[in-house]
């Protein structure tokens, strides 16, 4: 009896000896990324390239911000860090990374959303994990997700946080295998040419026919305007000029939430003097199906209506950045 | 809790350790408290909800059992269930009654509306209400005495391995276990518990809640996807139902043995069943059992006349499928489970009388019975995933659409890429090495077994989707 508990005790420890390893493996892997989410880490937090333009915000920033045509349209160089539900304290704690590897970059594009001062969510947390090392990004994912407390003591724990395709990455970049496109390289995600079809139909007849509460919770957004103010602050210290930008939601514009989150950062570039390229007061005519790949995302040829937009409010800003841009 | 948290894996050790650090007669007070606490860290008010069930046919088993005419015995019983089919009811099938209610109105032209009730459902309401049916029925036919000791009857009913999802237990045979906690436990039920637990969670995390992300994005909006995909979607469905529910039952079974209790088998191989009625002895037994006992045969089983074994047995998977949810499409599902054996008797007749024919030659071979077996199960999983009537048709109609032509035949999805298809695949083929003969003589020695298990265990860590996703069986 003694000896066949020693020997289930013997099969759960050499099974986590092997987790430990694996665990060290994609670690590595991580590390050595260059594709997806990952890669872009890598490029936000480890490497030292110089960007003129560094652009930070959701997926709404990876898919609609394309990075090598504001390039070519202001000759600068632009780095998109989109990342998937990114809210600001994301936008914060990569920034402080950011700068932290690289000099300081002439312009910070902030892309806001409707959920962009919410500070209780951290989508796609995984992609963190590896980076646990810097102290605020620690202490934040530690904050949104308690349970990764047990990392202090079980190393090993991140990895159940992995999916698939997380560790199909980290074995890829192990094996060397793994190329981006020019567009990934910069961190822009292009999202074809046309998206939409009956789903999206209808579910966006389903969103204009929802009754929309009134959203009360302007108290709710009082920490995320505090953080932002934070980037803002640290923009300011490293003389780094700030756009903020918020590209078109289908029909959804008029939503409480939206307009309250809006009319915050609107008082707030209003009180700073922040230039702010919003879509509605430019008379983009965005707000058509054939942009949309889905409700909240725009294909490629409303990306690039938008990107020209954005070049020319950030070479209005700051007209001497701008050398090539034709204007 | 669910077996697959953070909190089981806290819980479980401990209540292990403190079991055997215990003299055996407090033992079961430490069961039936870990019990009554399994439950509370689901919903907490609901414990007295099973608290009162469990008092309720405590109090009537007793009664039944000491009224001395039969018409008294009977009188409590029917109460017994009535009270008990009137819980489950009431938190399980109202909203679904008053739903239809008002539909009805609304189809026939009357101006009234009864006002929806939609109550949170109690976990595992469906298996604990029968568990409790099973044991005062045995007490009315007099093949069980009344348990006296309410602790040990609550015990009987909230065991926490199988408080949810099952097996569903006979008295006869778990409150004789409970009653005698002595060390009972040798090596072999150690290692098997244990291997039976790896197997499991295997089972859960490693093969159902990775098809699950297939299943569930192609179920959400089977319209938007190809025929190929549904397809894929459906005979993913069936091994990850199949892999959820017996996942469940191997760690029930293993927590158990580990205590030195042994549950009753749920599952034995089902899908190489050569035959519906065979799929039935191997797919939840306990509950096919349950139905056997108390439904099929109090109605007159097969020693009646054709027609009524014929209405026996679809009345039986007609109630089977309304057990499994308050919806059409289990409804749906149970008549064609009940269509299907029906026909299989009538056809089983049929070609009785051609058996030399030689265009019936395949009949006689094993494997295309198991075929078509597999395919008509998987039939009938689409109307118990599709969330409605509606979704199912799409179902079948983009499946169709895909042998009659013009269908992508590219299995990848958003969110689920090559590698997890590749995953799923080697995974798939493992499971159904390990279900296979050879596969379990390995579990038989002990060296084998313990490779084996410490293999299995590296899959869950290092290749389990965690997140903790409930079981499918929890909602019934």
């Amino acid at each position: 009896m003694q000896r066949t508990i020693i020997k289930i005790l013997i099969a759960i420890l050499f099974s986590l000896i092997v987790l430990m390893a694996f665990d060290q493996l994609l670690q590595l892997g991580f590390r050595k990324s260059t594709e997806e989410v990952s890669g872009k880490m890598n490029v936000l937090m480890v490497d030292s390239t110089r960007f003129d333009v560094l652009c930070l915000g959701s997926s709404r920033a990876l898919a609609h911000l394309d990075a090598r045509l504001i390039t070519e349209r202001t000759g600068m160089k632009v780095y998109n860090g989109g990342v998937n539900g990114a809210r600001v304290a994301s936008m914060k704690i990569l920034l402080k990374a950011y700068l932290k590897a690289h000099p300081a970059p002439r312009f910070l594009v902030l892309h806001i959303d409707d959920f962009t001062l919410e500070t209780d969510q951290m989508l796609e947390l995984p992609h963190y994990l590896p980076f646990l090392s810097d102290p605020e990004i620690r202490e934040r994912v530690f904050v949104i997700e308690p349970d990764l407390r047990y990392l202090t003591y079980l190393p090993f724990f991140r990895i159940f946080y992995y999916d698939d395709l997380k560790k199909w990455i980290a074995v890829k970049s192990l094996l060397g295998l793994g190329e981006n496109s020019a567009d990934e390289n910069a961190g822009y995600v292009n999202l074809a040419d046309s998206g939409w079809n009956d789903y999206w139909e209808s579910q966006y007849e389903q969103r204009m026919k929802t009754v929309q509460q009134p959203f009360d919770s302007v108290g709710n957004f009082q920490d995320g305007l505090r953080m932002m103010e934070e980037v803002l602050d640290l923009a300011d210290e490293k003389n780094i000029k700030v756009v903020f930008t918020s590209s078109p939601v289908i029909g959804g514009a008029s939503f409480p939430k939206y307009e309250t989150c809006i009319s915050m950062i609107e008082r707030l570039t209003a009180d700073r003097g922040t230039p702010y390229l919003f879509f509605w007061n430019h008379g983009l005519e965005l707000n058509r199906k054939e942009y949309y790949y889905d409700l909240v995302h725009m294909v490629r040829k409303g990306a690039q209506r938008y990107s020209a937009e954005l070049s020319d409010t950030m070479c209005k800003a700051d007209p001497p950045g701008c050398q090539k841009s034709g204007k | 809790m669910l077996f697959n948290s953070l909190q089981f894996i806290i819980f479980f050790p401990l209540t292990l350790l403190l079991f055997y650090l215990l003299p055996v007669r407090f033992r079961w007070i430490l069961l039936l408290l870990a019990s009554l606490w399994f439950y509370m860290a689901w919903k907490t008010e609901y414990i007295w909800l099973l608290l009162f069930v469990c008092l309720v046919n405590f109090a009537s088993a007793i009664s039944i059992e000491k009224a001395n005419l039969p018409k008294h015995k009977k009188r409590i019983l029917w109460l017994s269930v009535f009270f008990n089919m009137g819980v489950l009811v009431l938190f399980k099938y109202a909203g679904f009654f008053t739903e239809n209610i008002n539909a009805f109105f609304n189809l026939t032209g009357i101006d009234r509306d009864v006002p929806l009730i939609n109550l949170l459902l109690p976990m595992g309401i469906s298996f604990y209400t029968f568990q409790i049916m099973g044991y005062v029925i045995d007490v009315y036919r007099g093949e069980l005495r009344a348990e006296r000791n309410f602790g040990f009857f609550t015990l009987f009913v909230t065991f926490f391995p199988q408080l949810v999802a099952g097996p569903i237990e006979r008295a006869g045979n778990l409150i004789s276990q409970l009653k005698d906690l002595r060390n009972k436990v040798d090596s072999e039920m150690v290692m098997s518990g244990f291997v039976l637990m790896a197997l499991g969670f295997f089972k859960k995390l490693v093969v159902a809640d990775r098809l699950s992300q297939y299943v569930d994005k192609v179920y959400l909006f089977p319209e938007g996807f190809d025929g190929f995909n549904v397809l894929l979607a459906t005979l993913f469905f069936a091994v990850q139902i199949y892999c959820d529910f017996s996942g469940y039952t191997d760690i029930a079974i293993g927590c158990a043995r580990l205590l030195g209790i042994r549950l009753m088998d749920n599952f034995k191989a089902p899908y190489f069943s050569a035959s519906i009625a065979e799929f039935w002895s191997r797919w939840h037994i306990s509950l096919s059992t349950w139905f056997r006992d108390y439904l099929y045969i109090p109605l007159g089983g097969n020693r009646v006349v054709k027609w009524r074994w014929y209405y026996n047995l679809y009345i039986t998977f007609m109630v089977s499928g309304f057990w499994h949810g308050a919806n059409w499409t289990f409804v749906v599902w149970g008549a064609l489970h009940g269509s299907y054996l029906v026909g299989g008797l009538f056809l089983n007749d049929l070609l009785s009388k051609y058996q030399s024919s030689p265009l019936l030659s395949w009949y006689r071979f094993r494997f295309p019975k198991i075929l078509l077996t597999c395919l008509l199960v998987c039939f009938a999983w689409i109307f118990f995933r599709a969330s409605n009537m509606g979704d199912a048709v799409i179902v079948i109609r983009k499946i169709l659409d895909l042998f009659i032509g013009g269908s992508d035949w590219n299995p990848v999805i958003k969110g689920f890429g090559v590698f997890s298809l590749f995953l799923s695949f080697v995974f798939v083929v493992m499971l159904f090495f390990l279900e296979s003969d050879y596969g379990k003589s390995l579990f038989r020695s002990p060296f084998g077994s313990l490779f084996l298990a410490t293999l299995l265990l590296v899959f869950v860590f290092c290749f389990g989707v965690m997140g903790s996703k409930s079981f499918i069986y929890f909602q019934f």
